[in-house]
């Protein structure tokens, strides 16, 4: 799988947050809470996990890129933001099964 | 995968309104999974702690599903499982005309073959052992490095690879058409005669989501029969899904997350890893077996390297390698003897007594049968 920084989705770790996104998505049971969210171009969603094992979250972009995934321990946070229109897809690369996809308007 | 339910259950009922399967006395899948440590003395009582989930929650997380999913663009029909049945067993699948699917994945094996590793074309040794096909119609990625998408996609593989059959596709799809009952079960199960690699595959692959695990003692147990499984037993599902953590990965009724986990084999193997280069939780990363059955499918672990469930159950407490790959949910347990034996006594609940399957007749050249 090709894994090259995506401009589109700005991956920011739990530990340089200082805010969190309006919009947040649960991981628990290794699923995400929804399969689908939409949100405005540029603006950012928190995923937290609320698992008790570690997962990834990869990003790959309108174009097929694929953003660098962040690991997030039980009780992490991470923040992503949506900079371009198009359709994302989520997913945990551990928990393949573990997808989603935003669409950023 | 889409896939539309409502449809696949109806296909599924209509299949089975001649011969209910026992499995389907199972009810939803309830995946909330929330493992905490539980209470579990060598020789007392049954029960979780009073901070983690009950008991009842714990085993609410595996009961069986109630129906097989089969995929919109290749929606089940008894013509179709028929005619992957048959290229199931067929060995004119192999570019030497000496081995099947079935060769591999024996059905008295539990649909392996008891080896360490498999072997493939002129009885070379494969890098891998041969994994189940059980159960497998809720799986999402295939292989043990999950680079196949589907059980449609994962039937070529082996046919198209030279090490495993051969190699031939062409040849064997050329085979299959030269004998005219194969292309009856074509027309009967795709609607023309037509014989094609992709329908091949979609005929296999609907044979094999209908294999699927009867229920064991433990879903007995799952489903209220306290005598189904032994006090030592019930103590290894505590630990199973506590102390020893194993739930972790091998969660929900099938015991899989599907996920892909470094669990410390001494092998240079890099398994998904190759697959999603520069993943470093993904290097050394195989995918999680079922542990349907898994008593009765010795030798253990993508390179058939533990010979034994107890041995398996002590890699899980110390045996492991460290490595920046391994699994953060990999840690030294602190087992005693006696949690060990709990937790092999669990594993051996699992084994169902499945329905034999028939050798199918095959269907030959020139006769016309």
């Amino acid at each position: 799988m090709k894994r090259i920084a995506l401009a589109a989705a700005l991956l920011l770790p739990a530990a340089t947050l200082a805010a969190w996104a309006a919009q947040t998505v649960s991981q628990k049971d290794k699923q995400f809470a929804t399969d689908t969210l939409t949100v405005k171009a540029g603006e950012s969603v928190t995923f937290t996990n609320d698992d008790q094992v570690t997962h990834d979250i990869t990003v790959t972009g309108p174009d097929g890129s694929t953003a660098p995934g962040v690991m997030e321990k039980p009780g992490d946070h991470a923040t992503l933001t949506f900079a371009k229109p198009g359709e994302y897809k989520v997913w945990c690369l551990i928990h393949p099964k573990m997808k989603m996809t935003i669409t950023a308007q | 995968m889409s896939r539309d339910k409502t449809d696949c259950v109806k296909q599924f009922r209509g299949r089975h309104m001649r011969r209910p399967p026992k499995f389907l006395r199972g009810l939803g899948i309830g995946l909330t999974a929330s493992l905490f440590a539980l209470v579990a003395h060598a020789a007392g009582p049954v029960a979780s702690s009073g901070t983690g989930p009950s008991l009842d929650q714990l085993k609410s997380e595996y009961k069986r599903p109630n129906a097989i999913p089969f995929p919109h663009d290749n929606l089940y029909s008894d013509a179709k499982a028929a005619l992957g049945q048959m290229l199931f067993f067929d060995p004119r699948l192999s570019v030497n005309g000496t081995m099947s699917c079935a060769t591999c994945h024996n059905p008295a094996l539990n649909w392996q073959d008891g080896l360490k590793v498999g072997v493939g074309h002129d009885e070379k040794q494969l890098a891998r052992a041969t994994p189940t096909i059980l159960d497998l119609a809720w799986a999402d990625l295939l292989m043990w490095d999950g680079r196949k998408n589907s059980l449609e996609d994962q039937a070529s593989g082996p046919v198209s690879t030279p090490a495993e059959m051969g190699g031939a596709l062409g040849a064997a799809v050329g085979r299959v058409s030269a004998v005219p009952a194969y292309r009856r079960a074509f027309k009967a199960a795709f609607g023309t005669d037509e014989v094609s690699f992709a329908r091949m595959a979609q005929a296999i692959a609907t044979f094999e989501r209908t294999q699927v695990s009867n229920k064991s003692p433990f879903d007995r147990w799952i489903d209220g029969d306290e005598t189904a499984i032994s006090d030592t037993a019930k103590r290894g599902f505590l630990l199973f899904t506590g102390k020893a953590n194993c739930a972790a990965c091998h969660s929900g009724w099938r015991m899989t997350d599907d996920g892909f986990h470094d669990i410390g084999l001494p092998s240079a193997d890099l398994g998904r890893g190759a697959q999603v280069p520069g993943v470093p939780v993904l290097q050394h990363a195989f995918k999680t077996p079922t542990l349907r059955n898994v008593a009765e499918r010795a030798p253990y672990m993508h390179d058939g390297s533990i010979a034994t469930l107890h041995d398996v159950v002590v890699h899980y407490d110390t045996g492991f390698v460290e490595r920046p790959s391994l699994s953060p949910e990999m840690h030294r347990l602190g087992l005693t003897e006696q949690e060990v034996q709990d937790l092999v006594m669990f594993l051996e609940t699992l084994t169902s007594r499945d329905d034999p399957v028939a050798v199918p007749e095959l269907p030959v050249k020139g006769t016309d049968q």
